[in-house]
């Protein structure tokens, strides 16, 4: 696409990084003395055992491995879990200015069933990461952990960590309460956002773990990786449309949201529906003033990793002319790199598969404008100006809705089915 | 105000109802809502569903009212929901909920108890 | 808007029309007496014996019809107003294809009662809506639940000319259907060259283990519909990680009522996961593309609207083109049914005569029966 895919020093914002823990310890020392005896110590019995594990199992993993190789600084720590190591291999460059951690499989520790764990779990893990990794290096920038099925509690842990400058956002991987995102039962968790003026991170993966109650697809749990993987934006594209339909972004105006792991190649399809759909069906959601779209492209920003591929030569112009036909998505669309993920996404990849004309706005701009960055003031919020949940009285008048029908066999139809 | 098409006395039409009108091959739905009457082309500006089987609903917008923030129905700007995929257009100026659709009206009077329509621009 | 009869020269083959008994007797009569007390004893009476215990997301007044083609005592659905405001508007229909109501009464949580109700409702049809016109073919039910049933059922109703397709309408075992439980069935709609037909998902609006949209329970019918597609998703991408077109190379699958602005960005990313999939299955030998190209097909409706008509034909185009993938279907007469000269106008040209009639041919079975003969199974 691109001629020059050269970015200059420091012209990238890279919007997810994935950092880890080299052991557990790290975190659980961030805990009351309650909690660390609790959860102990590993490598105090035999076989390493001695603590409880913290992470939740996950369901499927890629054959050949998770990561990329040669991401970690000794053989036995986990890929991205020393701080130095990974500024080194982040930055290396010296295109990227910026680097937003966003936690790897620690994202889905708020779904673990034990709800008062997983809130003194997200504390540690988010003050481990000042500690630990802000600290480091002065080009890391964290987001807040929420443990989300206790949204109370979600909200008051970001109006404590997200006071933290280097804080640029707040992250909500795992699906605790098990429902699409925009559910009421989540609206602390955005209320504190807004009122902290940090973006929502809603991250590919967390309705695949074994703790919540919601899957990763529709249709029956697949057998394979590969199934989960290629249609990891089939839940993802539950929870945005679930934002914009359940009226959040009404009752917050101000709430921005940003989506990252699945790529972008998922949103033409489901506004060129969704917008149609809710010409006709607008009267379910009168909260909804507003195309779904416009909402969309107003309020919510996009990864570009895992970045779409079709096959052949030509794939890469395919994906972007399909991209253009929804009227593009430079303005939405961040450079991320998902490092150190297998499928990590490099600037001069990315950079060759997009117009030259977005280069500016999706490796920095968009980001910049996205993130709460130190320094920028925290925006004021902006209050509604509509009732979410309210139903109007529409005056159901005349012909035909006054006609009156038996029911097919005199009694009143008790069940209606959904089904068209 | 003259020279329009008269298409019936003014009792013809009943409040709040879609009334099929055929006026030199063109058929249109003429409905009455209280005092005012409407006039449109029964062809949905979507796919060409018959108006006339839709049916007549306020106007239903969300917004503050005098620092109440609430939603809102206005009685006064009716709209008409096509019978197929119910999309909404107002009788006024035939406008959708959302810019891109318009659904062709007429101008229809009320002229010494008769209804009179007036084919050309609103 | 085009609205004159005449005005489209292709042959329509309509691969989704609906209809349903005018009362819910027409079916239970063919029931077995066990059954058919069984149906009609049980609180809420014979409706809602025959409805299943779906999720809830009731449309607009209860309605989910086109508002006009609601018979005047509101009951079922009428062959009179089918005619005149479809049969008769679109002359060039050459196969009307149907689907019954979706046939979600399959999704009976009881599944020997299901199997009876499937074997009902494939009477009734072939006894009614197959002897009012002509043009008239049918997709059939059977019990998923319980395979060998389903199979033998397709073997009873094979015979019948008019028999177009085998419909899935229940995912009982809340697995995608690539699963090798399914697999009784597969063989013999391939056996039989009936295609397999996915409505709108496999019924996971019905209830049961497999969830109708990943990531949780949307709050509303307007999420719901807009993510119908969804299951969709996962059933093609097991068939493929499954080998189910490698066991049964003659399979076809008819997936309708799922719209079409999903397939570019689907296709793509199964083939971003070629390696994986081969990783960690023993049946992928060619690209995954390659099986839905050869096995599957999508009905047009509910057609996606893009503000310019032109940026859907792009979207489209940037894809490859998808004259190959898509049968013409109205859905008449839902709530959302499409009509066919808006499709004709929204698409190229060129496309229209595989996406009218040539594709559905390559799907469907379609075979020739005598206009004048009332079958009967
Ligand atoms: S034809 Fe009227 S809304 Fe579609």
């Amino acid at each position: 696409m691109s001629e020059n895919n050269d970015r200059g020093p420091g012209s990238v914002i890279d919007a997810t990084v994935h950092h880890h823990w080299a052991s557990q310890l790290e975190v659980t020392d961030h805990m009351s003395a309650g909690w660390r005896e609790q959860l102990g110590i590993p490598n105090t019995l035999p076989g390493g055992a001695g603590a409880m594990h913290i992470l939740p199992a996950t369901p499927y993993r890629r054959p050949g491995g998770d990561y990329l190789p040669e991401t970690t600084s000794s053989p036995t720590a986990p890929p991205a879990s020393d701080p130095e190591f990974t500024a080194k291999q982040v930055f290396e460059s010296g295109q990227v200015s910026r680097a937003i951690l966003g936690f790897d499989r620690g994202m889905f520790i708020p779904s673990v069933p034990n709800a008062y764990r997983a809130v003194a779990l997200a504390r540690a893990m988010n003050d481990w990461t000042i500690d630990h990794w802000l600290a480091s290096d002065d080009r890391f920038y964290g987001l807040v952990m929420v443990p989300n099925q206790t949204p109370l509690e979600a909200a008051e842990e970001i109006r404590r960590a997200g006071l933290n400058d280097r804080m640029v956002g707040v992250l909500l991987a795992a699906n605790g309460l098990n429902k699409p995102f925009g559910h009421p039962a989540y609206h602390p968790i955005y209320e504190a956002a807004a009122e902290m003026d940090l973006p929502i991170v809603f991250h590919a993966g967390g309705d695949q773990s074994s703790d919540t109650l919601t899957h990763p697809t529709a249709g029956g749990m697949p057998s394979t990786y590969a199934e989960i993987a290629a249609l990891s934006y089939s839940p993802m594209m539950t929870h945005v449309q679930s934002m914009i339909v359940q009226g959040v972004l009404e009752k917050y105006p101000s709430l921005r949201i940003f989506v990252s792991g699945v790529g972008v190649g998922w949103i033409p399809g489901l506004f060129f529906r969704l917008d149609v759909n809710w010409r006709g069906l607008r009267r379910e959601v009168p909260w909804v003033r507003k195309l779904p779209s416009e909402y969309f492209r107003e309020s919510f920003r996009i990864s570009s990793w895992p970045f779409d591929k079709a096959p052949g030569e030509d794939g890469p112009e395919r994906v972007v002319r399909a991209l253009e036909a929804f009227g593009g998505v430079d303005k939405l669309m961040c450079f991320a790199s998902g490092f150190p993920s297998w499928n990590t996404d490099s600037i001069s990849d990315i950079a060759s598969r997009i117009p030259a004309s977005w280069h500016n706005s999706v490796f920095k701009d968009n980001a910049e404008e996205w993130f709460r960055w130190p320094g920028k003031e925290r925006a004021a919020v902006v209050e509604p100006t509509v009732e979410v949940g309210e139903i109007p009285e529409t005056g159901e008048l005349g012909d035909p809705n006054r006609r009156t029908y038996e029911t097919e066999d005199g009694r009143e139809v008790e069940w209606v089915p959904a089904g068209d | 105000m003259k020279n329009g098409i008269d298409i019936g006395a003014w009792e013809d039409f009943p409040d709040k109802e879609i009334v099929r009108v055929e006026v030199g091959g063109t058929v249109l739905g003429v409905c009455r809502w209280g005092e005012l009457i409407y006039a449109f082309r029964n062809a949905c500006p979507h796919q060409g569903a018959p108006l006339c089987s839709g049916f007549m609903q306020q106007n239903v917008s969300a917004e503050m009212v005098a620092g109440d923030v609430s939603m809102l129905t206005r009685e006064e700007v009716p709209v008409v929901l096509c019978p197929w995929h119910r999309w909404e257009f107002n009788l006024e100026d035939g406008s959708a909920a959302w810019p891109g659709f318009k659904m062709r009206t007429y101008r229809a009077t009320r002229e010494s108890g008769r209804v009179l329509l007036h084919f050309g621009r609103k | 808007m085009p609205a004159n009869p005449n005005t489209l020269e292709h042959p329509i083959i309509d691969v989704d029309v609906h209809q349903r008994w005018r009362s819910p007797e027409e079916v239970v009569d063919h029931l077995p007496e066990k059954w058919r007390s069984y149906a009609t004893g049980r609180t809420g009476g014979k409706t809602t014996a025959l409805m299943p215990a779906g999720l809830t997301y009731p449309f607009h007044r209860g309605v989910n019809k086109r508002l006009e083609a609601v018979p005047e005592d509101g009951k079922g659905t009428s062959f009179p107003l089918m005619k005149e405001q479809y049969l008769d508007r679109y002359p060039s229909v050459e196969v009307v294809n149907l689907t019954f109501d979706i046939g979600q009464e399959v999704a009976q949580r009881n599944p020997e009662f299901s199997a009876a109700l499937t074997t009902a409702m494939n009477d009734w049809v072939a006894r009614t809506w197959l002897t009012y016109d002509p043009r008239m073919r049918t997709a059939i039910v059977v019990p998923t639940e319980l395979p060998e049933r389903a199979a033998a059922e397709i073997h009873r109703m094979a015979p019948n000319p008019k028999v177009t397709g085998v419909l899935i309408a229940w995912n009982p075992f809340g697995k995608p259907l690539g699963h090798p439980v399914y697999e009784p069935i597969w063989r013999a709609a391939e056996e039989e060259g009936l295609p397999i037909i996915i409505h709108g998902a496999a019924g996971e609006t019905e209830g049961g283990l497999a969830q109708t949209t990943a990531g949780g329970l949307p709050g509303s019918r307007l999420e719901w519909h807009t993510l119908l597609q969804q299951p969709t998703l996962a059933h093609l991408a097991s068939f493929v990680v499954h080998g189910t077109f490698e066991k049964f190379p003659g399979l076809k699958v008819l997936v309708l009522e799922t719209g079409l602005a999903w397939i570019p960005n689907f296709f793509w990313r199964l083939d971003a996961h070629h390696q994986e999939m081969r990783a960690e299955s023993d049946w992928v030998r060619r690209l995954p593309s390659e099986y839905l190209r050869d096995h599957v097909k999508f009905s047009t409706q509910p057609f996606e609207l893009t503000p310019r008509k032109e940026q859907l034909i792009e979207f489209f185009e940037a894809f490859g083109g998808m004259d190959q993938l898509l049968c013409f279907s109205s859905d008449y007469p839902h709530w959302d049914a499409d009509d066919p000269f808006y499709v004709a106008s929204r698409l190229p040209k060129e496309w229209l005569p595989n996406l009218f009639a040539e594709n559905a041919r390559s799907m469907l079975r379609l075979l020739p029966v005598d206009s004048e003969q009332e079958v009967h199974a």
